[in-house]
């Protein structure tokens, strides 16, 4: 087991690449997609909100009527500042769709016709929830208009407009359709293949590398070692790194969602990750017949590994993708990773040949990615 | 003639071990000067030391009698050293190579041209001009080493081991390189543990062993410094005892040693000594085979100080 | 001397093919990647006209009227609808041909496949027909003479707010994906410049100790690297820049200062790579490993993987945005875009560029005394 255990010394220096990337997956974790993610999966239709601030310099009657009515119906963000760079970032980052400024003066303004000088709204452009959103408002302020100028007082106009507003209209979902809100378990393993392909390549694909050095090839081929238990052995070690990998994350979903999952439900995540880790495997194992250089191993990993997670929808939800992209996507491994996910997440009770079929493919991609690096190699050493 | 180097006293430790035990060492400008031990005595330790590459603990060195430091550009400028290891750009031609170093001494560029060529002639790499290092045999790699250190014409010039896994013939042309430019008046210090190499080519040799200075002089006086003068050796076949006895007591003879059928027998001094061997065993009626008489080496001078092989 | 060193540190550069032809094709190929993926997702912000099947249960003549009057063709078309039967409407909502079904009865209803932003928008729709209703019915119970004048004022388009602009920038959020693009492309060249640095160091390699033993500063020897390296890095940018623009990634139009944060962002990446490669203690590999993790880090810091990270950054701990130079870089770009001063534009370049410096010469006292206790 010489080949093996220098293996394992070898990879051992590399670690820092292995935790760096369970650190970011931690950090965008914790950080970002916990925070952000809907934990409830509601089963009825909900209304599609917008999220606003709203800045109230009159403070009438008026003014907190539809600062109320606002509340009820969006959801309120409270930014820090109101000044024109604060509420410019806010809705860059799309933390508030609209931003509502209520002046002094307004319900003074509006008695008289002339209530468009007291409020000021920013909407971000051509977003339609925030199209959704000022029209919301336009309404209400347009049936405080009639009833004031049917002769009403602002108190009775108020009320009216509140009891305009009760009715409901029933929506309803056919039968067995899901609400396609993901768990945070989808979240979690929709991440995996960006970070094991990153992960794998810089520290795996560099140990490879001083395998394949032609003078440490020779050397180790001079010696009585077998060429195949050799190169049997270095798999042995890929496979096992990978192995220990998943393990880990499998370890961890389970500590952070096991309760979340059912028994048959965690089982598929965690083996449609091992696919994934055959995938990733096999890329590695590519990079490194294609280069030998630090500097090109690094940039290929995260080409790859952006590159894919950006097309399959890893960090764009797939159903944002356009049909070229997810015609493209088809020939990405990744692509029938998160497929699986989104399947799985949506288990119900009964295996689907479908996920299997997922699954199925990925391994597909995995052999013909070796397939292609042995042919790669073999071409290289007779030029 | 002055001093191109002189160092005193110098103590160079790594932690616990000491690399320099209290060194001292004169080279005068137009000398050969060899610097001959074994591995790890401390030959480029001391090269380093010289051309402050390497803090020191203790002592004083100078160049061409000035004190030297690591920003003495003026002492630098004279200065040529061709590294143990290769140290040439991959990504640069043999003439770029040369050129880049030589630029980095010389500013006049048709001057530095000529230096260039003259360098690469020097080294005889004249058809290999537009190759890349990785295309080089070792042998040549060796010699595109050389001509980068010794392009712009230094008068002191350090030759750390260059022929380490060098093919005889590459060897050869390096030597008699080092000759003639000592020939056109460069200062040469040459470190090796091929005692062949320093005995063909060096004026002064300095024998080292563990950071300490163990000998100093032409190899003639280095060689005199032993009592061994003569060494005979002799094949022969089952001598007995009594016999290595009777060869002992001949005059001059201080040893005597019978190993794999090889009678050896040193010689401190006297004439004639091979002639008394050979009448003693014909005396015995003992038959024999080749017989050499060899002068004392190097080798013998390290052996008989330290009392162990230059080479491992 | 300096452009003998220069002449010879951009000619190395670029015969090292392999390095720089990644370098150059990493902006470019995740460039390309993201623009596929968000290509049409700004597009598809906008207003489409919503499919919906319409099945008849009981007669209501004036819904009936706001439904025609809702898809008639035009700009303000709102629904493209179809009557049909519920059977065939059924069919319609599985082969996802229509976003959702509208019963017309007396109090109509909806189904829909599930939470969208359609279905939002048809609700509203028809909770606005009832409520005109009942606002008009309301007002006919006590002032029937003002009855007409309501139903003019609900229908009339009477601006209530005035729309402010929020700025002349493009406020497509997935633009901050290329400006990471470019923030992580400048750190990347921390690599060159760490391998770089390496040979010219007398106790990290062969080369550097020829090179330590020449009558020359190692200042000079510095600077010609690094001013060899920016070039080449400042035209990768370049390069990406101009490709990014041919495929119609909207930057705005200040294209003089876009490009000085490029040379400010290539400036700092080099100078990151100079100082790991000067730190004596870690070998070249773990040298690399480090430039490859906090080029990573940092650009993940500033959206590079996920819009918004800077973001919430922004809100808790705004120091770390305003020292990380990824978020700096994308900050620059932002500031450009969104903001019409050129306050905060200009403190993020500043920032670069003290920074830059600060780490040259930091550098520069770690390797130039030429003495070394151990090679």
């Amino acid at each position: 087991m010489q080949v093996f255990k220098l293996y394992f010394k070898i990879l051992n220096k590399n670690k820092g690449q292995i935790f760096m990337y369970v650190g970011i997956f931690m950090g965008i974790l914790f950080g970002f997609i916990l925070p952000n993610a809907d934990k409830n999966s509601p089963k009825d239709f909900s209304e599609s909100t917008t999220k606003y601030a709203i800045f109230d310099y009159d403070n009438s009657e008026l003014s907190k009527g539809i600062a109320e009515y606002l509340e009820e119906n969006h959801k309120k963000k409270s930014i820090k500042n109101d000044d024109k760079e604060t509420i410019q970032d806010a809705m860059y980052n799309m933390d508030v769709s609209c931003v509502v400024r209520i002046l002094d003066g307004f319900e003074e303004g509006f008695l008289k016709g002339e209530g468009d000088k007291y409020i000021e709204v920013y909407r971000i452009p051509g977003l339609s929830m925030a199209i959704l959103f000022e029209e919301d408002m336009r309404s209400y302020l347009n049936v405080v208009d009639t009833y004031i100028k049917s002769g009403h007082n602002v108190k009775d106009s108020l009320i009216g407009v509140v009891e305009a507003q009760e009715i409901e209209v029933e929506v309803s979902l056919p039968e067995g359709t899901k609400v396609n809100n993901y768990s945070v378990a989808h979240w979690f393993f929709s991440y995996i293949p960006w970070i094991f392909i990153g992960m794998c390549v810089c520290a795996i694909a560099p140990v490879l590398v001083v395998f394949n050095k032609k003078v440490v090839k020779e050397r180790i081929e001079c010696s009585p070692y077998k060429f195949t238990k050799m190169n049997l052995e270095v798999i042995l070690g890929v496979v096992v790194t990978g192995m220990v990998i998943c393990i880990a994350f499998a370890v961890a979903s389970l500590v952070g969602f096991g309760s979340d999952m059912k028994v048959t439900q965690g089982a598929l995540y965690i083996g449609n990750m091992f696919c994934m880790m055959t995938v990733a495997l096999a890329i590695t194992f590519i990079i490194s017949k294609l280069t030998s250089k630090g500097t090109v191993i690094s940039l290929l990993a995260n080409v790859v590994s952006l590159g894919m997670a950006f097309l399959t929808g890893v960090f764009v939800p797939m159903e944002m993708l356009s049909d070229t992209v997810i015609k493209i996507a088809h020939f990405l491994p990744s692509y029938w990773y998160e497929l699986a996910v989104i399947e799985i997440d949506n288990y119900s009770g009964e295996v689907s040949t479908k996920i299997m079929g997922y699954m199925g493919v990925q391994l597909l991609f995995a052999v013909a990615i070796v397939i292609l690096a042995m042919v790669i190699s073999k071409k290289k050493r007779v030029a | 003639m002055a001093n191109a180097i002189e160092v005193k006293n110098l103590v160079k430790r790594y932690k616990e071990l000491v690399a320099l035990d209290h060194f001292n060492l004169e080279i005068k400008e137009g000398e050969i000067f060899g610097l001959l031990g074994p591995n790890g005595s401390g030959k480029t330790t001391t090269i380093n030391c010289i051309l402050s590459l390497l803090s020191y603990d203790k002592g004083e060195i100078k160049v061409f009698g000035r004190e030297m430091h690591p920003n003495s550009y003026d002492i630098k400028k004279d200065i040529g050293v061709v590294m143990q290891n290769v140290a040439v750009f991959d990504e640069l031609t043999v003439y770029d190579n040369v050129d880049y170093f030589c630029g980095l001494y010389i500013k006049d560029k048709a001057q530095r041209k000529q230096y260039v060529n003259e360098a690469i002639e020097f080294v005889g790499l004249e058809d290999y001009t537009k190759f890349l290092p990785k295309k080089l045999s070792g042998g040549l790699l060796r010699r595109l080493n050389i001509a980068c250190g010794i392009a712009h014409k230094p008068k002191l010039i350090f030759f750390d081991e260059p022929t380490v896994a060098v093919d005889p013939q590459s060897r050869n042309k390096i030597l008699e390189g080092i000759t003639k430019l000592n020939e056109d008046g460069a200062t040469i210090v040459y470190t090796s543990h091929y005692m062949e190499e320093v005995e063909q080519i060096c004026s002064r040799i300095l024998i080292m062993d563990k950071g300490k200075n163990v000998a100093i002089g032409t190899k003639e006086e280095l060689k005199k410094m032993i009592k061994n003068t003569e060494t005979i050796s002799i094949e022969v076949m089952g001598l007995e005892e009594d016999v290595l006895k009777e060869l002992k007591e001949l005059p001059h003879a201080y040893d005597v040693k019978y190993e794999n059928m090889t009678l050896l027998i040193y010689f401190s001094g006297g004439k004639h000594n091979l002639v008394r061997v050979l009448e003693c065993l014909q005396k015995r009626d003992i038959s024999f085979g080749r017989v050499y008489s060899e002068l004392p080496t190097l080798n013998d001078v390290f052996l008989e100080i330290t009392g162990k092989e230059l080479r491992d | 001397m300096f452009l003998h060193n220069f002449k010879y540190a951009m000619r190395t550069t670029m015969k090292n093919k392999t390095t720089l032809i990644w370098t150059l094709l990493f902006p470019i190929a995740l460039a390309t990647f993201m623009y596929m993926s968000f290509g049409e997702l700004f597009e598809e912000e906008m207003m489409d006209v919503i499919p919906v099947a319409v099945v008849v249960q009981e007669s209501n003549p004036s819904f009936e009227e706001v439904l025609a009057s809702l898809s008639k063709e035009g700009e303000d078309q709102v629904i493209d609808m179809t009557v049909t039967s519920e059977k065939k409407a059924l069919e319609k909502l599985e082969n996802e041909e229509v976003d959702a079904i509208i019963y017309v009865t007396d109090i109509v209803y909806l189904k829909v496949p599930g939470n969208s932003y359609e279905a939002t928008v048809l609700k509203t729709i028809i909770e606005e027909y009832y409520k005109v209703r009942y606002v008009v019915t309301d007002i006919g119970k006590t002032a029937p003479e003002m009855m007409q004048n309501a139903l003019a004022n609900l229908r009339s388009d009477n601006q209530y707010y005035t729309k402010m602009k929020t700025s002349d920038g493009n406020q497509d959020v997935y633009t901050n994906y290329f400006y990471a693009i470019f923030a992580m492309s400048c750190l990347f060249a921390s690599f060159v410049a760490c391998e770089k640095i390496q040979k010219i160091q007398a106790n990290v390699s062969p080369l550097g100790m020829r090179r330590c033993l020449s009558p020359n500063s190692k200042m000079i020897t510095i600077l010609a690297e690094f001013f060899a390296m920016l070039i080449t890095q400042f035209a990768i940018e370049l390069i990406t820049l101009a490709y990014m623009v041919m495929l119609g990634v909207d930057f705005g139009n200040k294209y003089p200062q876009i490009i000085l944060v490029l040379f400010f962002g290539s400036c700092i990446g080099i100078s990151f790579g100079i100082i790991i490669g000067s730190m004596t203690r870690f070998s070249s590999g773990a040298k690399e490993g480090i430039c490859t993790c906090i080029s990573m880090i940092l650009s993940v810091m500033a959206d590079l993987c996920a819009s918004g990270i800077k973001y919430s950054i922004e809100q808790t701990m705004p120091i770390i945005n305003r020292l990380n130079p990824s978020a700096l870089i994308v900050d620059s770009f932002y500031a450009l875009n969104i903001y019409d001063t050129y306050d905060r534009y200009f403190q993020n370049i500043a920032t670069l560029g003290i920074m830059s410096a600060v780490l040259i010469i930091i550098s520069f006292f770690i390797i130039r005394r030429n003495k070394y206790a151990s090679l």
